[in-house]
């Protein structure tokens, strides 16, 4: 088996799941790179924050001491300066807020990648001022709130005090300028940190993205691919076994399901192809045994016929004597020869009736159309049928509603219907009434012709309805005995009205009597309506591009033999039925040639040939004509290319047709070639041999001319359209390998003349060494 | 008294028929193939031919060409006997030249319709 990776659905879900992946990594990396920077971006704020309180620790270190040293300048002009409880609490609070000011930036640099700085000097400086302030604490981390003290007021004392802090205020400012440039180095960090980790994520991203578009293109696009080509392969290959060839087969698709899916098709195909064969040849086998069958008993009921005329004959002869003079000799055995003559004559509507029924079956029954006044016709077979009428007692009447009583119909079998219909009808009724209904309708844009018997007799059941149409059957088998019949009357009747493309139905119920309605469509036109059972009309075989022959024969045995002889030499050949629908299929068609034979009903082969001859379209088509009748010159004057006699020898139709075809080989030379010149190399080449040069550029006309057969050697030369010339000379190769055509490649301008002229040559000697082999075979070529 | 000619190879039936046809007063001669048939016209000249259309030497169609050619010869009636009654043998028979047909073995009355029907169209004629 192919392994797991072969398996199309396998591939298709591993890279589903590894782009999967892949989207699911970046939503990882987007989220963790978010909760980097949201920590960073916090650090950045203390920083600001800090660098902001730096700042203002600045400032506000400098505005104090200016302030003291403005009050100590004041005490040193001998005023005193009284500080209110209250002015000492705001200026205390203001140092505190100094420290916590200066707390929170060491904080925020401890946490720095610098560490913070030796605060000493600011913190000696606000200890200094807290003592300037009395609040003495050296620590001056702990403010004692002076409100809560009782002191009295303070006087700055000594002056100086604030003067001398000057050093510790200017070193607390170099501490704080540093602290300020840390905290600006701490910033920048930070940002680039924030930085980083943006252009970090998004490379990442890009990569992933990447990464998943290299997979999708490498393993989609030859996958999807695949899957195109294969279904392409797939459908193709239904396709030709929709269209019938059974034997075509999807070429290897690998082991993927795909693959399998056409494996498994190519083994149904396989199948359908045995299937088909067995049932074609089984069918075969059925025709061939349905034929002898037939064959059969056609023989054997001709052969049963000579000794049957002589039974029935003589014993007739016999009768007449004995009725002409009684008193003959062997007078006494009247009633006994009376008995012969009689079983006589059921043995031979037997033997009709067989001969019949097995025609039908055979499919070889056909129709013989003439016009009929179908009231005549009905009056005529009751006349026929008025004995067994009186017989029975029985009373008859006919009704009819005609449009028009003059009709087309094959007469003798539908007096054959209507003879058996009726004889049955006084079979199987005594004391009664027998109808015959005549009606004439439309149905579906024909017009159709009914007659009904209706009896009065002893009717049947559903049951014997059901059975009475099956050959060999009667209503009840004891029927047979006390009425008499083959059994095979109604069986020949319904074979004929649907050999006329109409049916044969029956109504009854026992004891209240029965209706036969015998119906048929009326034809138009005259009388060539040719039908025959299981058989359309017009048929054509043997595809391909080959000779089309089209053979008119009304009669379907030699029809087929023609078509037989003539498909086996590999021509192609369509065949009609009639007159009428020979010509239309002519000019429909235009074959090369026309079999033709003159005795057919309807339009005969004079009147075909007739109006052949005068249609522009088929008039250059020669026509073979033949007949039982030996009229050679008649036809040969009437225009015929050929006339032969029936039964025609296989070998004599078709050196016919052989003939009678366009002298190919050394016939017609297609030029494609773009120069006018060409055409004057071409000729001088070929003198005057009998050669038509077809010089064209148009490729279209060239196949043309290939596919009517009118080509014999194409000479591709100098053409523009090389593309097109590749594609012409392909399509023509085809022509090639069947040997109706022969291609030539010679660029002219680099050949020249002579080699033209040698090629040619060359070409010629074949054919006609070729000829004149098959002429020695037997096959005549034209005689010009 | 009407002269027939039977054109007939089967000896049986040759016999019967020619029995018949001149207990009905008619006078019958006898050919027993095409050839001999034509001859027998020619120099005969009957009333009616009754020719059957599977002869050996020259078969029934042949001979009612050869009859309907010749002057002397183209205005006796002829009666196609045919023992196949297939599809067409009418028609062959009709246009060969024969002025009707029947199949065999022979209704003889109808026969007898028949051939009285073509005797007294000649003589109308």
């Amino acid at each position: 088996m192919g392994g797991q990776l072969k398996s199309l659905i396998n591939r298709i879900g591993l890279v589903s799941a590894v782009v999967l992946g892949l989207f699911l990594t970046s939503i990882l990396v987007v989220l963790y790179t978010g909760s980097v920077n949201k920590e960073t971006i916090k650090s950045l704020q203390q920083v600001s924050s800090a660098q902001a309180d730096n700042v203002e620790l600045r400032q506000g270190i400098a505005s104090f001491h200016r302030q003291l040293l403005a009050r100590e300048a004041l005490a040193g002009s001998g005023e005193v300066i009284e500080l209110s409880d209250d002015e000492r609490k705001d200026l205390a609070e203001e140092v505190q807020g100094f420290r916590d000011k200066a707390g929170r930036v060491r904080e925020t640099l401890d946490r720095g990648p610098d560490g913070s700085l030796d605060m000493g000097p600011v913190d000696q400086l606000l200890a200094g001022w807290h003592s300037i302030l009395g609040v003495a604490r050296a620590d001056g981390i702990h403010d004692a709130h002076p409100a809560e003290t009782s002191q009295p007021p303070m006087i700055l004392v000594t002056p100086g005090s604030a003067q001398a802090l000057q050093p510790l205020v200017d070193q607390s400012f170099s501490v704080i300028d540093r602290q300020s440039f840390r905290l600006q180095r701490a910033s920048v960090a930070l940002n680039e940190d924030i930085n980083q980790t943006v252009s970090r994520t998004s490379r990442g991203i890009q990569v992933i993205f990447v990464l998943s578009l290299i997979i999708v293109l490498a393993a989609g696009v030859p996958l999807v691919r695949h899957i195109r080509r294969s279904l392409t392969q797939l459908t193709g290959g239904t396709r030709q076994w929709r269209d019938g060839d059974l034997a075509y087969r999807i070429p290897e698709l690998g082991g993927d399901e795909l693959g399998l899916l056409a494996r498994e098709f190519n083994g149904m195909a396989g199948k359908l192809e045995k299937m088909l064969e067995e049932v074609r040849a089984a069918s075969r086998r059925a025709d061939e045994a349905n034929q002898a069958k037939s064959s059969f008993l056609a023989n054997m009921s001709h052969e049963l016929r000579t000794p049957l005329n002589a039974i029935i004959g003589y014993s007739e002869m016999y009768l007449e004597e004995i009725e002409d003079d009684p008193e003959a000799a062997g007078g006494e055995f009247k009633d006994d020869i009376r008995k012969v003559h009689s079983a006589g004559q059921h043995l031979l509507s037997l033997i009709n009736d067989v001969l019949d029924i097995s025609k039908v079956e055979a499919g070889k029954m056909t129709l013989f159309i003439e016009p009929v006044n179908i009231l005549d016709l009905i009056g005529e077979t009751v006349d026929t049928i008025r004995p067994m009428l009186e017989e029975k007692s029985n009373t008859l009447k006919i009704n009819h509603q005609l449009e028009s009583p003059e009709i087309e119909a094959d007469v003798t079998k539908v007096r054959q219907v209507l003879l058996n219909l009726l004889s049955n009808a006084c079979k199987f009724t005594e004391n009664g009434e027998i109808t015959v209904e005549g009606r004439q309708y439309h149905s579906r844009g024909r017009t159709i012709q009914s007659i009904a018997v209706i009896d009065t007799g002893i009717g049947m059941t559903e049951e014997q309805q059901a059975r009475i149409f099956q050959a060999f059957t009667q209503a009840d088998s004891s029927t047979t005995r006390s009425y008499g019949g083959t059994g095979l009357g109604l069986t020949i009747c319904k074979g004929f009205s649907e050999l006329m493309g109409g049916d044969l139905t029956v109504e009854s119920s026992p004891g209240s009597g029965s209706r036969f309605t015998f119906y048929f469509p009326l034809v138009s036109g005259s009388g060539e309506q040719i039908l025959q059972l299981g058989s359309e009309g017009v048929t054509e075989e043997s595809e391909g591009e080959g000779i089309r022959v089209l053979i008119i024969d009304d009669d379907p045995t030699a029809l087929d033999l023609t078509r037989r002889v003539l498909v086996r030499q590999g021509f192609r050949v369509i065949t009609a039925q009639s007159g009428r629908q020979g010509l239309e299929t002519a000019r429909k068609e235009l074959p090369d040639v026309i079999i033709l034979d003159v005795l057919m009903p309807g339009m005969d082969g004079w009147q075909v040939m007739a109006e052949l001859g005068s249609d522009e379209r088929t008039q250059h088509i020669p026509v073979v004509m033949q007949s039982m009748l030996h009229e050679r010159e008649l036809g040969i004057k009437r225009g015929a290319a050929d006339y032969l006699t029936k039964p025609v020898a296989k070998e004599r139709l078709t050196g016919a047709v052989r003939a009678l075809l366009p002298e190919k080989p050394a016939g017609n030379l297609l030029l494609v070639d773009e120069r006018e010149e060409s055409l004057e190399t071409a000729e001088s080449v070929l003198g005057d041999r009998q050669a038509e040069i077809i010089r064209t550029d148009d490729l279209d006309h060239a196949r043309q001319l290939v596919k009517a057969g009118k080509v014999g050697l194409i000479v591709i030369g100098q053409h523009s359209q090389s593309e097109e010339i590749a594609d012409f000379m392909e399509e023509m190769q085809c022509s090639a390998e069947s040997g109706r055509v022969t291609i030539l490649l010679l660029n002219l301008s680099d050949a020249g003349d002579e080699e033209f002229a040698a090629r040619i040559n060359s070409y010629l000697r074949r054919q006609s060494a070729r000829r004149s082999s098959k002429a020695a075979n037997g096959v005549t070529p034209k005689s010009d | 008294m009407n002269t027939l000619l039977l054109v007939e190879d089967n000896e049986m039936n040759r016999d019967m028929l020619s029995r018949r046809l001149r207990r009905k007063g008619f006078q019958v001669e006898i050919a027993v193939d095409g050839q001999e048939g034509l001859d027998m016209t020619r120099s005969l000249l009957p009333d009616l031919v009754l020719l059957d259309m599977s002869l050996p030497v020259m078969d029934g169609w042949s001979v009612a060409r050869e009859l309907r050619r010749e002057e002397q010869t183209a205005s006796i009636p002829v009666i196609a006997l045919t023992a196949h009654a297939m599809q067409g043998d009418r028609e062959k028979a009709l246009e060969a030249g024969c002025d009707d047909y029947d199949i065999k073995p022979v209704d003889f009355k109808r026969l007898l319709g028949k051939i009285q029907a073509l005797l007294d169209g000649t003589k109308e004629g």
